[in-house]
């Protein structure tokens, strides 16, 4: 606040906490829910009037001097007496050195199909969704106020009975008269850290933005905050992961043309293992967005709302294995890639926010942890309704990548391999829309030009089922899907009576 | 007489839901005004000048020693022959929440000793949940039977959201509770969201409660305490939400009955 002006400041004003903190303790140390104020002197008499009748203390601390000089004193002693320009801008720059991680051997080489000894696709839903990446997270999230302010327009639950997840948070402020709102939203994946930290960067933007997307925001009003938190950064390969994740966040920052805003980091995160080696934390970052929803009705929910609804994917659809949750659930080693970003990602969300304020969407939900299969699961759960999707259509929305003759996968219907890869692979920039029959070609028409295909429908029937020129691959029941994604919070909530129950008798069957 | 009654909704440092209510009871009709402790000590005759009197949602004074304890405590300290004239003469009063809390902590609810053995002692409480946690979640509620001017004629469910960790209300015996009952002071009581009674299961009971009590109120009807948020769904249309199948901004119904008492009240008294 000081740094060109110049202060002088009196420590002994400071109140304390607690007694005997030396003065340099005094200015140095970290406190919570303390602010520092520049307060016109004439204003002062009512900075302190407001203060008194709310019980908040106070105290006044100094004045700016514009002597261009920091001086610090206690009990009129100067303890502290400093040039401005030398305490700010005399440090000499730092150089620290960062290098790439030594490359894996020849025989480590990503996979582009899981082996093909996978359980089956029904089993896999189960496995998916019971995951800790997927699983509800209700166990933590009721224990938080989300209510607070009466302003909540889309909580963290989606559906009449609250058990989906939700994209993000819309809030509607009171100030803007009740017509527009805010999407707060996140993205963020620790696997992909450890992967290729610049793609999990890319990533993590992506996901922020496109969950802002997927509930109303408009993507050209959206801004993101980083918080890093990483290993030691003295270790060259830390600084170069880092390096590798801020470069990322500068590109698709600029490719989705959202502004940082703000930030934080957290280094040196790293733990003594059992026999005394440094373990740091896989590199991590989380990305938050806020946006401005500019219409109200464009808020739909992550919920199906009803039957015979025709289902879209929409976004360049590119399903990765590598670092994937279902890499998580077959194998026991860190994902040795993550995916990338979608360059059609930003044409792909103006256009789905295009839809969403024409009123051509009933419900949508983005693909992230768990891939298409998780999303679809989730919107089923949250709607109380079933679904069933056509793999041949996904398989020519695939872009099918080099190298997949080596794989052995083959363009085959009804490879297990392939269509666990196509449910549960994970990509950038796809979403899942619900949208009505009497809608279909005005939302086509709306994608002209960009990646959208028809995916299947919604049923009254409680099942997600996957098919093909009519043989049935997976018919998952919700009451199973829901158990799956339940257990988990069920459990740390120790309840008399499971959320699984629960669900199903408040949500009878063809509501 | 002015056509819109004002309400005092006291605030004291901790309470974060004296904007939500604000905004509940000028839907509803009321000129709303948020007065902290010390600026109502200032000037006592803030209160005098008020209809409804308003104890919001929050965790005053960071629930220490209980949750609204310290706020019951200003209340008994500083204004306790204030807001007795007030309850004394009919004028609405509710208390939210946080505010439950601290009405039933400062004495004034229920507000009559069942039975003369019982002299000044306190014998209802709001305790921990039964699960031991803080839990935010949406519930549905149905008014009972009872002179609360509050749930007066209110035949649909009430919708709306919890966030407690203290709000399962207990008497001292049985006795006592079953005098609560008898007295028909239950205003508001948890619900399936069939409007069933929960029978006292989680989730649609969230804390346990006895006999799915979540609001009482005085034998006198005027002053009413709960612990779930009607102010966080008065909404309607784009901005508003419901769940459960309740309709949405549900809760409105409750304000509007306070405040509709309150203008009746200024026809008769002037």
């Amino acid at each position: 606040m000081a740094s060109e002006l110049g202060a002088d400041v009196e420590l002994s004003e400071v109140r304390l906490k607690y007694p005997g903190l030396a003065p340099w303790e005094i200015w140095l140390s970290e406190a919570q829910e303390r602010m520092v104020l520049a307060v016109p002197p004439e204003k002062f008499a009512a900075l302190t009037g407001l203060c008194e009748s709310n019980d908040v203390e106070y105290c006044d601390l100094g004045f700016f001097t514009g002597s261009g000089r920091l001086v610090v004193r206690f009990k009129g002693k100067a303890i502290l007496d400093l040039d401005c320009g030398f305490l700010h801008k005399g440090m000499p720059r730092r150089r620290m050195k960062a290098a790439a991680p030594a490359p894996a051997g020849d025989n480590v080489k990503p996979r582009i199909l899981p082996g093909p000894d996978i359980p089956r696709l029904s089993e896999l839903f189960i496995r998916v969704l019971g995951h800790h990446a997927v699983s509800s997270k209700e166990w933590a999230i009721r224990r938080y106020d989300h209510e607070v302010q009466g302003a909540t327009k889309l909580g963290p639950f989606a559906g009449r009975d609250q058990t989906g997840p939700s994209d993000a948070a819309v809030a509607v402020p009171l100030e803007t008269g009740l017509k527009r709102g805010v999407a707060i939203s996140n993205g963020f994946n620790p696997r992909y850290g450890e992967a290729d930290s610049y793609n999990a960067a890319a990533s993590a933007l992506d996901e922020a933005v496109r969950n802002a997307v997927a509930v109303g925001a408009d993507p050209e009003r959206i801004a993101v905050m980083d918080n890093f938190c990483w290993g030691d950064p003295l270790k060259p390969e830390n600084l170069w992961t880092l390096l590798r994740a801020a470069k990322a966040c500068k590109d698709a920052a600029v490719a989705h043309r959202t502004p940082f805003v703000s930030g934080k980091d957290s280094f040196n995160n790293e733990f003594e293992g059992p026999t005394g080696e440094k373990i740091a934390v896989p590199p991590s970052l989380l990305i938050s967005a806020m946006g401005i929803v500019p219409e109200l009705a464009a808020v739909r929910g992550s919920d199906l709302k009803q039957s015979d609804s025709l289902l879209y994917l929409v976004g360049e659809f590119s399903p990765l294995y590598e670092a994937s949750v279902l890499m998580d659930i077959l194998e026991d080693r860190p994902g040795l890639a993550a995916p990338e970003f979608s360059g059609a990602a930003p044409a792909v969300y103006r256009a789905f926010h295009k839809a969403l304020k024409a009123g051509l969407v009933e419900s949508c939900h983005d693909l992230s942890e768990g891939g298409l299969g998780a999303a679809l699961a989730e919107m089923c759960m949250a709607g109380g309704l079933g679904a069933t999707i056509d793999i041949e259509i996904l398989e020519t929305a695939w872009k099918d990548p080099a190298g997949m003759e080596g794989e052995g996968g083959g363009a085959s219907i009804g490879n297990p391999a392939r269509q666990a890869l196509l449910l549960f692979g994970e990509t950038n920039g796809c979403l899942v829309a619900e949208v009505d029959k009497s809608n279909a070609n005005s939302f086509e028409q709306n994608f002209s030009g960009l990646p959208c295909v028809r995916i299947g429908m919604t049923s009254q029937e409680s099942f997600l089922r996957v098919s093909a020129v009519g043989k049935v691959f997976a018919s998952t029941s919700l009451e199973e899907l829901r158990w799956a994604y339940l257990q988990e919070s069920d459990e740390i909530l120790d309840q008399a009576e499971p959320a699984a129950a629960r669900v199903r008798d408040t949500n009878p069957e063809g509501r | 007489m002015s056509m819109k009654p004002k309400a005092l909704i006291l605030h004291a440092a901790g309470i974060n839901r004296d904007l939500d209510v604000a905004f509940a009871l000028e839907a509803a009709g009321a000129e709303a005004d948020i007065v902290h402790v010390n600026q109502l000590r200032a000037d006592p005759s803030l209160l005098r000048r008020s209809r409804i009197l308003v104890i919001p949602g929050g965790f005053s004074y960071a629930d220490a020693l209980g949750a609204g304890r310290l706020f019951a405590l200003d209340i008994a300290s500083f204004f306790k022959e204030e807001v007795s004239r007030f309850v004394d003469e009919g004028k609405p009063v509710i208390g939210i929440c946080n505010g439950f809390q601290t009405l039933v902590k400062a004495g004034l609810l229920p507000g009559r000793q069942f039975f003369a053995s019982d002299g000044d002692e306190r014998h209802f409480t709001l305790s921990d949940n039964q699960n031991g946690r803080f839990e935010c979640r949406w519930v549905s509620l149905k008014a009972g039977k009872s002179p609360c001017i509050w749930t007066k004629g209110i035949e649909e469910s009430v919708v709306c959201p919890v966030a407690h960790g203290e709000g399962r209300f207990l008497a001292s015996s049985q006795a006592h509770l079953d005098a609560l009952i008898a007295a028909n002071l239950v205003a508001l009581r948890y619900t399936l969201p069939t409007g069933e009674p929960a029978n006292e299961a989680w989730p649609y009971n969230p804390n346990g409660s006895p006999q799915d009590i979540a609001g009482i109120c005085n034998p006198k009807g005027n002053v009413l305490g709960l612990m779930p948020h009607p102010e966080d769904n008065v909404l309607t249309g784009p901005a508003g939400r419901s769940y459960h199948g309740g309709r949405q901004g549900s809760g409105l119904s409750l304000f509007k009955n306070g405040v509709r008492h309150a203008i009746d009240q200024g026809a008769l008294y002037g």
